[in-house]
């Protein structure tokens, strides 16, 4: 398992075994395995919300205070690139996919305070990174 | 937070119940639908002999398995008793189930039944550790078995444990609410004065202390980079646990002594805090994140997180805590 870090996101690779992809009319859909072990708690299929098909632009991470954004923008990718990202967690700044499907080549994805970062083909679970504040004793995701 | 209880609407249902307990006959049924919220549940009651009512739950949903074998509750003319027992819809810490007769533990059928207000002058209210039963006015945490008469009155003698474990429910759930209003405090007054001084140009308000208690990344870089990083870490007494450097990435574990004033007013003594400080590749900027002092356990007061890779790990969601190298950091 692989993973690849640009700040806050981290892109972990999922194994090929966990989850198939079906077509689903014009959208793409995310099976789990029958093999359903940590760490993708499988309970349910995750649905295709964006694909560079339809946009030019997916937002893995929001910036709250700097309105900065990791984005994946097509018009700064090699041709024959396709990303698709599946399912969607809501935060305070907006939706950003839990799962991408990279096919065709490696992808490149950009941050404002950060240095470009190339992702090859393959599937990957998006993460942001936590950290814990000892003033009210709970752990959070890391906001910037 | 609570459960809606419809007091109204099912006490044709109360009637059928008591009917059922004082004059049905053995085998006699009578079906009921939880209440808002609970629709997915099912109880089948059913008179076993001339006095006792078995109940037992269904879930209409595909999600919850509940042993049907196990009747939730018994009924009399006189009383209802909740049983333990069914560990099929007990709360689960992680993957491992938690026992029903531990204090302030719920049940989804125990929710549903009350859901349906056929017992008068309840409620339930979650606290942050447990769960605590309103019965005529006498609040104390669930445990199971629980007998209630028909005007809402708790039969059972509270056990010693179910009465510290009530206390301790309200104190934790008074700390956990006092920590969380200062932080919020303390992040909201630093962000309010950032903003005053970048508009008067005077600095003098912050203290470089006053670093900790931001919860934005972005905005305390801010405050890094106006007062530097030596001079936040001379602020509060620390030392340095570890220190590691992974693909030519500078780490280092430090574990400061917080002024616990900062946590409880009163406090004066001072409380460990482990933070990492680390460089970002790309711009070469110090920041410094918070960890958590116990490297399996969040809630622990044990202190075991002693090194970079397992703060690391934890600060990615790592399994098993193993730290995974990323491929490529930037």
């Amino acid at each position: 398992m692989k993973k690849y870090q640009q700040g806050d996101v981290l892109f972990v690779e999922v194994p090929k075994d966990k989850w198939d992809f079906k077509q689903d009319g014009n959208r793409e859909v995310m099976i789990p395995s029958k093999n359903k072990d940590e760490p993708y708690r499988s309970y349910g299929h995750k649905i295709e919300t964006q694909s560079t098909k339809n946009v030019d632009v997916i937002t893995v991470a929001h910036g709250e205070a700097t309105g900065h954004t990791h984005s994946f923008r097509m018009s700064q990718q090699v041709t024959g690139i396709e990303i698709t990202a599946f399912g969607e967690t809501r935060t305070r700044v907006g939706s950003v996919p839990e799962f991408i499907k990279i096919t065709g080549n490696s992808a490149v994805i950009k941050h404002e305070e950060h240095n470009a970062l190339t992702i090859p083909a393959g599937h990957y679970k998006v993460g942001i990174v936590r950290e814990f504040d000892h003033i009210s004793g709970t752990a959070r995701y890391v906001v910037d | 937070m609570s459960i809606h209880i419809d007091k109204n609407h099912n006490l044709d249902k109360r009637d059928k119940l008591r009917d059922l307990a004082v004059t049905g006959k053995q085998g006699d049924a009578l079906s009921l639908y939880a209440g808002y919220g609970y629709k997915h549940l099912a109880f089948h009651c059913v008179k076993m002999g001339s006095k006792t009512i078995n109940v037992y739950g269904f879930d209409r949903g595909w999600y919850n398995r509940i042993d049907h074998k196990i009747p939730i509750m018994k009924i009399t003319k006189d009383y209802f008793t909740f049983i333990s027992g069914n560990f099929s819809h007990s709360r689960q810490h992680g993957y491992r189930q938690i026992k029903d007769d531990t204090p302030g533990n719920w049940s989804y059928t125990f929710r549903g039944f009350l859901s349906l207000g056929i017992i008068p002058y309840s409620g339930l209210r979650y606290l942050r550790n447990g769960t605590l039963v309103n019965f005529s006015d006498k609040e104390v945490a669930t445990f199971y078995p629980m007998k209630v008469d028909w005007d809402g009155n708790l039969l059972s003698r509270i056990p010693k444990k179910v009465r510290a474990y009530t206390d301790k429910c309200y104190k934790d759930d008074r700390d956990i609410k006092n920590r969380a209003a200062r932080s919020n405090y303390g992040n909201t007054r630093v962000v309010r004065l950032i903003k005053e001084a970048k508009e008067t140009d005077n600095w003098n308000k912050i203290k470089p202390i006053d670093t900790f208690s931001l919860t934005n990344v972005a905005r305390r870089t801010e405050l890094i980079e106006h007062y530097g990083m030596e001079t936040i870490l001379e602020s509060v007494p620390n030392m340095c646990v570890d220190k590691d450097e992974i693909d030519g990435r500078k780490y280092e574990l430090l574990r400061f002594s917080f002024p616990a004033g900062n946590i409880r007013r009163s406090d004066t003594d001072t409380i460990p805090a482990t933070y990492l400080k680390m460089i970002n590749p790309s711009t070469g900027e110090t920041c410094v994140e918070g960890v958590p002092n116990n490297a399996t356990n969040n809630w622990s007061n044990d202190i075991t997180m002693n090194t970079v890779k397992a703060a690391l790990a934890w600060r990615d969601g790592d399994i098993d805590n193993v730290y995974l190298e990323p491929v490529a950091l930037t």
